[in-house]
């Protein structure tokens, strides 16, 4: 062979002139070819060892500072005590340590300091009662104005008892996860102490690929056993005297999940999940008035989440959803969207999430008249009757709530600087068809910043 | 939307997942490997809006491990 | 982490493996057993090297006792039946003995073309049911049969050098075999060169997973009466096939990026795009007229 007569066929400038033609047909991946030959390459050695390609290689550690303030109550809305709610620090210490490609070790702590007013118990407001256009020192009750007797809020004394002490919760959990061909299996364990509450916690989860990661089953379970006590000193006062605490209050919480994900195109995944719970214990609020909850809280969650990389954009959408039921009558629904956008040394992601619950059985913003019941007599005629179960705590209302966020990070190999900022608010109106409803001082509304730097090695 | 529609689309769109016969395959996955398309690429944000949400709202969990309790909800 | 390029030779062809790591020290020895392993597998199937697996199979046909397979050579062989079906028995691991025949002669000025009858003295040695394995764990040819795995055994090495980087824990890196790439872990940019020019190139293109192989006419051809005939030679017919340029392929390995290339190149340059197209996996096809066929 002789260039020459190489040349003398064609030569290059004759290739590259004429344009490359694309061929019309569409390539797709499952032609009955494909499949036979890729089924009997799989057996081949080289194919059938995977590594243990989902064990991460990176060790990661990071740091988050959080702080946030729920806004203060309007001052017709509070009876009397401090009109400041919570004001909120949290420190995120993690590390996450991969060992010899089979193992991750990975510790996270969560340092909260938590100091402010709660409310205590609700109450219609007093109005002002004229006789003859003169105004006298009587009051009656305003049903349509609840207003918040609230705890105490600064660390002082009130009525010769200490209040309103600096909260402080440390929680620190332990996993580690081993990765072997096709799967993983995952155990932690986890503490939570605060002035008045422990709690320990262990779980054991697993995932399996099918394949070729195409497909993950994963399901798993948690245990948590919690201890609640009142401290000897600070929130002396304003405690729950309806359900007093016991000696040994506690509450078990078992739960268990499963998840089934899929790559469904080369640009989207989906996953699919259940979870289950059922608790056990005291779990009426220890520092409100008039609360009073079952023993028993069976609950279950149904999700839904999708990612989509989007190329036109190059950015990744994020959008979940969650169901929730429990025995207690509260059912929500949330969904969330997030987008996720990428440049060389920056990325943004915005988000919105919106939440939207339906009250427990048992939710009365006026618990105070349900621990005793209101015969007909003293009502007008009509009885307010007596419930077993009673708590007039927002958490357990009728409500709709918004987050809107947006997250900046740094990229600075090999450190990450993050930067996000959230904005929640919690109403009544959010939630449609919620009408004839009393609006409860105690919906919250705070915004959140978050200061943060991941290093990975 | 009711419990019961909601446990049907959810069975619905699993059974979909499993049944749904295009393979896509390895070297077209370049994508999906990118971190900001994971389930949770920010571990830390992820648990701090769990324990936030757990605290100021009356739903709880997910498809995932619930993790231990604490005092403030 | 900075990306090393370790060169070696092996299968008769410039190699490199590409890897991220600290130092080029380090790459060199992360590289050292996938490197290995590519010899070893050279060794077990080359032609040459009387000790190897291929030569015993080869020195035993005809004779009583069986030859034992390696697990691995079992499913390289079952492997081989497999693409004999969906090739229509154009890819046959026993047509090397063709070569006979066409006598083909190192500086390929010229060969004598043969006739009818010495073509039909060769096919009799020749043809991969006439072999007669199931699928056990030895294997016996008979006699004048020979089997040759050179059609994919390069591709093969590409995958099992990755699969043995995986192993040892290294996440990004290519493994190039003269042409036949295997990557993983990274977004790898790959050029495809023109058959007929090697220092220019018609495409470029990006693999952060799976494999890519390209086979060409263009290294081994002869000229006989004005026409070019290629070395590939059609197991049915016996004659060589006016193959295109080069066909490159795209895959989740290189073994089946190679196994379609090398059916491609079998098919020739009227019956290739049907070939291509009903494999479904993305090709550029260069033919002899200068035309390129791609979906990359």
């Amino acid at each position: 062979m002789s260039n020459s007569s190489v040349s003398q066929l064609l030569s290059s400038q004759q290739i590259m002139s004429k344009p490359v033609q694309k061929a019309f047909a569409k390539p797709s991946s499952n032609t009955s070819c494909l499949m036979a030959l890729s089924a009997a390459a799989a057996a081949l050695p080289a194919f059938v060892v995977p590594a243990h390609a989902s064990a991460p290689t990176d060790t990661v550690m990071g740091y988050r500072y959080s702080s946030y303030k729920e806004s203060a109550l309007e001052p017709q809305e509070v009876a009397s005590g401090s009109m400041d709610r919570y004001s909120i620090k949290v420190q995120q210490w993690s590390v996450a340590v991969p060992i010899k490609g089979k193992w991750l070790v990975a510790l996270s702590v969560q340092d909260e300091t938590l100091s402010g007013a709660s409310p205590w118990y609700m109450k219609p407001a007093d109005r002002a009662v004229y006789v003859n256009g003169n105004l006298t020192d009587q009051t009656v009750p305003d049903y349509e104005i609840p207003v918040a007797v609230m705890s105490g809020a600064s660390p002082g004394y009130e009525d010769g008892n200490l209040v309103g002490i600096e909260e402080h919760r440390t929680d620190a959990s332990l996993a580690s996860t081993y990765f072997y061909p096709g799967g993983s299996v995952s155990g932690n364990v986890a503490f939570s102490t605060e002035d008045d509450y422990e709690s320990v916690s262990f779980g054991l989860s697993t995932e399996r690929e099918f394949d070729q990661k195409q497909t993950v089953v994963a399901a798993g379970f948690s245990y948590s056993d919690d201890d609640i006590f009142y401290e000897d000193i600070g929130r002396t006062n304003k405690r729950n005297t309806s359900d007093p605490l016991p000696d040994d209050a506690g509450k078990q919480n078992l739960s268990v999940f499963a998840s089934v994900s899929r790559i469904v195109s080369p640009n989207a995944v989906l996953l699919a999940g259940v979870s289950y719970a059922a608790k056990e214990g005291h779990m009426s609020d220890a520092y409100k008035l008039y609360d009073m909850r079952p023993e028993e809280k069976d609950s279950y969650t149904l999700n839904l989440a999708y990612r989509y990389y989007q190329k036109a954009i190059q950015a990744a959408w994020h959008l979940d959803y969650r169901f929730y039921d429990d025995t207690w009558g509260v059912q929500s629904n949330t969904f969330s969207v997030a987008l996720h956008k990428n440049w060389e040394k920056l990325q943004v992601v915005p988000s919105v999430r919106y939440y939207g619950q339906s009250a427990a059985s048992f939710y009365d913003i006026y618990s105070l008249y349900r621990k005793d019941g209101i015969p007909a007599e003293q009502n007008n005629g009509t009885a307010y009757p007596k419930w077993n179960y009673y708590s007039d705590d927002a958490r357990l209302s009728n409500y709709g709530a918004f987050t809107f966020g947006m997250k900046f990070v740094y990229k600075q190999k090999p450190v990450d600087w993050v930067l996000g900022f959230e904005y929640y608010i919690a109403d009544e109106e959010f939630l449609p068809g919620n009408s004839d409803y009393l609006a409860h001082p105690g919906m919250i509304e705070y915004t959140r910043v978050t200061f943060g730097v991941d290093h990975r090695f | 939307m009711t419990k019961r529609m909601v446990c049907v689309v959810t069975f619905v769109v699993a059974t979909l997942m499993l049944n749904a016969c295009a393979k896509v395959p390895v070297y077209k996955r370049g994508n999906l490997a990118k971190p900001e398309m994971g389930w949770a690429p920010d571990g830390m944000e992820a648990a701090l809006q769990k324990h936030i949400y757990f605290a100021k709202e009356a739903s709880s969990g997910g498809a995932e491990a619930a993790g231990g309790g604490c005092g403030c909800n | 982490m900075p990306r090393f390029s370790v060169p070696f030779k092996a299968m008769g062809t410039p190699c490199q493996i590409q890897l991220v790591a600290e130092s080029l020290n380090l790459a060199q020895t992360l590289a050292c057993p996938a490197i290995q392993t590519i010899h070893a597998l050279e060794a077990e199937y080359s032609r040459y090297l009387p000790s190897s697996l291929l030569s015993r199979i080869n020195h035993s046909a005809g004779l009583s006792t069986p030859v034992a397979l390696t697990p691995e050579a079992q499913t390289l062989l079952a492997y081989a039946a497999s693409v004999y079906e969906q090739s229509d028995g154009l890819f046959d691991v026993t047509s090397g003995v063709l070569r006979r025949a066409w006598n083909f002669k190192p500086d390929f000025k010229s060969s004598i073309l043969p006739t009818a009858q010495q073509l039909q003295a060769v096919k009799q040695f020749m043809g991969w049911p006439k072999v007669g394995w199931q699928g056990e764990a030895s294997i016996l040819l008979p006699r004048g049969f020979e089997i040759d795995f050179g059609g994919f055994v390069k591709e093969y090495a590409a995958d099992a050098a990755l699969s043995v980087l995986k192993n040892t824990g290294v996440h990004e890196a290519l493994v190039d075999l003269g042409g036949d790439v295997a990557v993983m872990g990274a977004r790898w940019p790959i050029a495809i060169k023109n058959p007929l020019c090697s220092q220019e190139k018609i495409l470029s293109v990006v693999l952060e997973a799976g494999g890519l192989a390209t086979s060409g006419n263009y290294e081994r051809f002869f000229m006989h009466d004005g026409h070019r005939y290629s070395h590939i030679l059609n197991p049915k017919t016996g004659w060589p096939v006016v193959t295109p340029a080069s066909v490159t392929v795209v895959a989740d390995n290189c073994l089946l990026a190679g196994t379609v290339t090398t059916v491609a190149m079998l098919k020739g340059e009227q019956a290739c795009l049907v070939w291509l197209e009903s494999v479904g996996l993305p090709f550029c096809c260069v033919f002899n007229d200068g035309r390129v066929v791609s979906t990359l």
